[in-house]
């Protein structure tokens, strides 16, 4: 029988087990990747640089996590505090202002329309784009969201009306076009 | 992922929703775990020792308070004497009440590194 989260956990903090922290991070290294490479606009490598940087950090707080939540909910909180302090950190937060959309939305490339959905994920503010891909993507749910984030359970929900309210704007091209390759 | 029937704004919200479920692809570890796993620093030289150091501390404290405080010399407290404020007699019990709050809160502190 397979250990579970909680199990690895009790196994590194008593022991600390590298084995048992490796299995963890071999579960879970998928979705806060691609999270992270949501993020960072489809820079993979800067993705798996913050990857790393979470899942250390992870270790070195492993005794802080209460168990309150689930594991996951509490990487992805770290993750995208590693996001917002590279951001910082570049001062790039200035480009990211949530009224920087460009005037001419995305246009459709042949019908893939999952290109697009990428392309037009890269334009929403971070705070949108994580609560969006959160949300939408990783499942999550608003309260979790919200903790991840840090932020009111308000702030999020709006976040991804605005978010989905942004990409539908922005896809409504490529569904035209999408609909029309259909025909 | 098939088109939507109607330009309803809902619809498309929903044909959004389902396009990012269907956007989930899973990474290829390719070595990443390995990566990470190798840079792990030491993590937990300082809770171990911690209990032990803080009981050994309060041993410590323990066997010099019971030589050096002035247990022999200590004023006799009593209501009258407590409620003048009187510093003569307050003060030597407050070191002493000081002296015993904080090796007390070692060995707690040291019972729950331990747990």
């Amino acid at each position: 029988m397979p250990f579970s989260d909680a199990d690895l956990i009790a196994r590194v903090l008593a022991r600390e087990d590298h084995n048992a922290f490796g299995e963890l991070v071999r579960r879970h290294q998928s979705p806060v990747r691609a999270f992270l490479a949501r993020m960072a606009r489809g820079d993979a490598h800067l993705a798996d640089d913050l990857a790393q940087e979470t899942f250390l950090k992870a270790w070195k707080k492993l005794h802080t996590f209460r168990g309150n939540a689930r594991f996951s909910t509490w990487l992805f909180g770290i993750a995208f505090n590693e996001f917002r302090d590279f951001v910082r950190r570049r001062k790039e937060l200035a480009l990211e202002d949530a009224d920087n959309l460009p005037n001419e939305p995305a246009t459709a490339r042949d019908g893939l329309l999952r290109l697009d959905l990428t392309e037009a994920l890269k334009r929403l503010s971070s705070n949108e784009r994580a609560a969006v891909v959160l949300c939408c993507q990783n499942g999550l749910s608003h309260e979790e969201v919200s903790q991840v984030l840090d932020c009111p359970l308000g702030t999020v929900k709006t976040n991804i009306l605005r978010g989905k309210d942004k990409l539908r704007r922005l896809l409504a091209p490529a569904y035209k076009n999408y609909e029309s390759a259909g025909n | 992922m098939n088109p939507p029937e109607t330009n309803d704004p809902l619809d498309e919200l929903l044909r959004v929703d389902a396009l990012l479920h269907e956007q989930n692809p899973h990474v290829d570890d390719a070595g990443f775990t390995a990566r990470v796993v190798s840079a792990l620093p030491r993590r937990h030289a300082w809770f171990r020792l911690r209990p032990v150091l803080l009981l050994g501390t309060a041993a410590v404290g323990s066997v010099l308070a019971a030589f050096w405080l002035p247990w022999a010399s200590l004023p006799a407290l009593s209501a009258p004497a407590m409620l003048s404020l009187d510093a003569q007699v307050l003060w030597p019990w407050a070191e002493v009440l000081l002296v015993v709050a904080s090796l007390t809160w070692a060995v707690v502190a040291a019972i729950q590194a331990e747990d």
